[in-house]
């Protein structure tokens, strides 16, 4: 009879049996698969560029700082000049964000790049050409810039207004790579215009806000490379104390950024995850060998050879196998937008179909059958058909130590997973509910774009302080949670000379304190009447004693020291506390680049609208208004997914073990169904028969958990160590774990064990 | 008539702790072709022990046993499985049919085993089913059937690939009288027309009557003839 026909056939006879073996599997592989896709997605990242392997980035840093992002603009023209092994240098920086054409304006961001940037990627240009040395006025737009601006007509020779201004396009070229760490302004509505268009401050040492690149041509020499242009700058400006960092693109993304932290963590999960899915998968599928042990007695009594009876199951374990992993892909095929919800990142179903995708489940469809089928292999070689086909064959001792085993192990990775889950949600709700030291909730902000608005910034300021429902309204360069300023070159009485730190500042007006609800340690905040800066705790900590009165001296400027605030956690709130000073806005033409709005409470959505409502009327435009809180809780929102993630799947590791405690106990109750029977007529009670049933499986799971708390222990200790808070792990947890393992664990067995103790003993008794 | 069957000296024993359990004690026990044994005795005599160490399912634990001339326990698992598929019929008490196939699947499974041809499958088991007046149900399940049908496939599979030799272990003790009567009449037509070697374990005397010769087994030892009630033999 044909494999097909005799696998369909006992599919059919052990229906239950092989739906639960198979949920466990096809889950596991679905995740698994999931995680694949994922994980290759963020090992592209920034591979879409051509010239990918021979692109270096510049990054300025001071000693013992984290670098920059960019450099400053005159590295990458400098090395350019100089050194022999760099083919292109090219660098590129924010220019504008909205762009207008006729009457309309699009908010499309405008970069400005130095000329050799396409070659430099290996950008291509379909329409038209990039713009080369020499032109000051073209402009290169991406597919969709083009398509938002211009829909389906060629773009080429039109003109485009920005702020800095007027372009004429000459070329379209391919979106940048969905993933990249390449300008990241904007998605892919991009427009790039020649950065040598305006000359002034291209030469400066200073001002690290340029991101560049370099192309060499050639890897061979890029450690020596690496080591001799670390020193570029301070050779140009000594008292800058800037070194240059160097590094591969290619590697930005996960080394750089760190997320190749994050891509080993689910890297990890996916392998334990597919682990306990396959362990499952073989327990009960030898468990299953073994009740068929009867049929498996008569096959060889009738002729059947030992390697007819192992081909022949390994054959059926393939087809069940395989039926699960095509189960799985389809799962995970349709739970694609939800993982990359769970996860952060947007997938498209057919990011699944590739090529690695299969592999991996090739893989695993051999390993699978390999494990399942080694315990066959062995059991019929000690093989004994007369006991067996008297029905004294019961599954050998040795193999229930082995499944015993399994269970543990199983749920020892369970047990952690939701030890851990529990830790990192703490961990979580500790900064949510953490003081920043400013009132982040009652915030709505307007983020000014150009010029146009930025003239117009306390205009609007004005006018909506008039508004009732608004209680302050506060002009300032930059937002608690993103602070971007900062300088060398401060000094103080007495300070070391030998120290040079880097310090923060934030540029604002005099409603600053009453919008943020900044408390103040000593001192006062500026006025009209009185100027002055206001110093954070770090920064006093820095000058030492009593700083108010005191001065702190910039170049030419000297600020006086009027005040202390106090706990002010600017930026990402897991950062050390930095030195910083709020000072008035100092220039006569202030650079200005967002205004604050304090809703009156409760009433931050109407605030919201009002602020969007008066600012389009000022400007003449739409403007971009936020809401605070968001933005904080973005700092939040990859700590948040992290525990999403490993709740997630400690569930679903919880639920693996779980299914395959079922069908071990479904597989047992069966076996002991006549036993049952036995000891019930003789007296036993449903509860004494319950006991017998499941303490088996109990002393497994406890010992798991016995063993799962330190080693989630130890994991999370590791884990909060990057951390400058750190919540307490306490005793409470891992007892919540447990009580929780038990219930889950008990219900499961009980499930399944009730039926059986139940059952009248005139159905279990009767003879065959 | 040549030797089919030669047990010398054989013991059966399970070790448990410091004792040994004897199941048969020092058998000597030899079988000619052609002949139709039933091996008698009590329950628990070690009747079903011996017709396993006889086919090959089991091994004594201390003896000699020759299967056709060849010494049975020094033979590799690969020749025991040849001998079962070219030598020896088994038709169990408890049939064991496997439930998940038809009745001529069944049947013809053997012959699967044995490498035989498609074509030549199918005749054979069409005569088969022909002879046994079961072709009507070829396509039916084994629960589809009553006992004594199921016993009839078992019989017929045990035959089908023509061993020479055919192990009965209570053949007839799920079914009626009725159904009973015909499975032994078939039995002794097999041995007489066709010159198959049966031996059958049984309890019923009436059964015995069948074969051509009776042995008896009590307390493990193995003794020729049927047992009376005190003990003693009658021939």
């Amino acid at each position: 009879m044909g494999i097909l026909k005799s696998f369909l056939r006992s599919f059919r006879t052990n229906r239950q049996a092989n739906w639960i073996n198979m949920l466990g599997l096809v889950t596991g592989l679905a995740c698994c698969l999931l995680i694949v896709m994922w994980v290759l997605k963020e090992v592209e990242t920034d591979r879409g560029f051509k010239n990918i392997d021979r692109i270096v980035t510049l990054q300025g840093y001071h000693e013992g700082r984290s670098p920059f992002f960019g450099v400053s603009p005159a590295v990458a023209t400098a090395l350019k000049q100089e050194r022999p092994e760099v083919e292109k240098a090219a660098r590129i920086q924010s220019a504008a964000r909205t762009v207008k054409r006729e009457t309309e304006s699009y908010n499309v961001s405008v970069y400005d790049a130095d000329y050799d940037l396409f070659d430099l990627f290996g950008l291509e240009v379909s329409e038209g050409r990039p713009f080369v040395p020499g032109e000051k006025d073209r402009c290169v737009l991406t597919l969709s810039a083009a398509k938002v601006i211009f829909g389906d007509r060629s773009p080429l020779n039109e003109v485009l207004e920005t702020e800095v201004g007027n372009f004429i396009v000459c070329g379209v070229m391919a979106d940048l790579p969905r993933r990249r760490t390449v300008a990241t302004q904007g998605r892919e509505e991009i427009i790039f215009i020649p950065m040598e268009r305006n000359m002034e401050g291209l030469g400066s040492w200073y001002n690290n806000s340029y991101e560049s690149y370099v192309l060499l041509k050639s890897m061979e020499g890029y450690v020596k490379f690496s080591e001799e242009v670390k020193n570029r700058a301070m050779e140009a400006a000594p008292e800058n104390e800037l070194y240059i960092k160097t590094g591969l693109l290619k590697e930005r993304y996960l080394y750089g950024f760190g997320h190749i932290g994050k891509v080993y963590l689910m890297g990890w999960i996916a392998l334990v995850i597919l682990l306990i899915a396959c362990i499952n998968f073989v327990n009960l599928s030898t468990a299953g060998f073994s009740r068929s042990a009867v049929q498996t007695g008569l096959r060889k009594v009738v002729g059947a050879s030992r390697i007819i009876l192992i081909v022949g199951y390994l054959c059926n374990t393939f087809l069940l196998v395989l039926l699960s992993y095509l189960l799985a892909f389809a799962l995970a095929y349709f739970l694609v937008p939800l993982f990359g919800t769970i996860i952060g990142g947007s997938f498209k179903a057919y990011d699944l179909v590739r090529p690695e995708v299969f592999w991996i489940g090739g893989i695993m469809l051999v390993v699978t059958t390999a494990l399942a089928g080694i315990y066959p292999s062995l059991y019929l070689s000690s093989f004994q058909p007369a006991k067996v086909l008297k029905g004294k064959y019961a599954a050998g001792v040795s193999s229930a130590r082995i499944r015993q085993g399994l269970v543990v192990l199983q749920f020892v990775v369970s047990v952690t997973l939701v030890i851990c889950t529990l830790i990192i949600s703490k961990q979580i709700r500790m900064y949510r509910t953490m003081d920043l030291g400013y009132n982040w909730e009652e915030v709505v902000y307007v983020s000014l774009r150009n010029q146009a608005q930025r003239d117009k910034a306390f205009v609007l300021r004005d006018e909506l302080m008039k508004e009732a429902g608004v209680q302050a309204v506060s002009v300032s360069n930059s937002i608690p949670t993103s602070v971007f300023w900062n300088g060398v070159g401060f000094t103080w009485e007495g300070k070391d000379p030998t120290q040079n730190p880097l310090i923060s500042m934030l540029y604002t007006d005099e409603n600053f304190q009453r919008t943020y609800d900044i408390h103040l340690k000593e001192g006062t905040f500026f006025t009209e009447a009185e100027e002055g800066i206001l110093v954070n705790g770090k920064l006093e900590e820095m000058i030492g004693g009593n700083v108010v009165g005191k001065y702190l001296i910039w170049g030419e400027r000297k600020l006086k020291i009027i005040g202390v605030v106090g706990e002010f956690q600017f930026n990402d709130y897991k950062d050390a506390q930095e030195p910083l000073f709020i000072s008035p806005i100092l220039e006569q033409k202030p650079w200005v680049g967002c205004l604050s709005v304090k809703a009156a409470g409760g009433k931050l959505g109407e605030t919201y609208e009002l602020v969007r409502k008066r600012a389009k009327e000022i400007f003449g435009e739409e403007p971009v208004v936020r809401f605070l809180d968001r933005d904080v809780e973005y700092w939040v929102t990859s700590e948040h997914q992290s525990a999403q993630m490993v709740s997630f799947f400690s569930v679903l590791a919880i639920v693996i073990s779980c299914l395959g405690l079922f069908g071990l106990a479904t597989f047992m109750t069966d076996q002991k169904r006549k036993e049952i029977g036995i000891r019930r007529v003789n007296g036993a009670k449903v509860s004494e028969i319950l006991w017998l049933l499941n303490m088996n499986f109990l002393k497994p799971v406890l010992i798991s958990f016995l063993i799962a708390c330190p080693l989630a222990y130890y994991f999370m200790s590791r884990w909060l160590e990057s951390y400058l808070q750190r919540t307490e792990m306490s005793w409470w947890i891992f007892c919540i774990a447990g009580a929780l393992t038990v219930v889950v664990t008990l219900t499961t067995l009980l499930w399944r064990s009730v039926k059986a103790a139940t059952e009248n003993p005139v159905h279990s008794l009767k003879n065959e | 008539m040549e030797t089919m069957i030669e047990l010398k000296k054989v013991d059966k024993y399970y070790k448990s702790r410091f004792q040994r359990t004897f199941i048969l004690k020092n058998v000597d026990f030899t079988v000619n072709e052609g002949e139709f044994v039933s091996i008698m005795g009590p329950s628990g005599a070690g009747k079903s022990t011996l017709l396993n160490i006889i086919g090959m399912l089991d091994e004594p634990s201390e003896g000699e046993y020759f299967f056709m001339g060849n010494p049975a326990h020094k033979m590799s698992e690969k020749d025991k499985n040849l001998c079962h598929r070219n030598y020896i019929g088994f038709i169990f008490q408890a049939y064991h049919l496997l439930e998940d196939m038809t009745v001529y699947e069944n049947i013809e499974m053997p012959l699967v085993y044995k490498g035989v041809k498609g074509k030549e499958r199918k005749a054979i088991v069409a005569d088969i089913l022909d002879r046994f007046n079961i072709v009507a149900k070829q396509d039916l399940f084994p629960e589809q059937l009553s006992g004594g049908q199921q016993q009839l496939v078992g019989i017929a599979r045990a035959i089908v690939a023509k061993p020479r030799l055919l192990l009965a272990d209570e053949p007839t003790g799920n079914l009626h009288s009725e159904q009973g009567r015909q499975i032994m009449e078939l039995l002794k037509k097999l041995n007489q027309e066709e010159g198959m070697t049966i031996i059958q374990v049984t309890h019923s005397e009436q059964n015995a009557k069948y074969g051509t010769r009776i042995v008896n087994i009590m307390d493990g030892y193995l003794k020729e003839g049927m047992a009376t009630v005190e003990g003693g033999l009658k021939l």
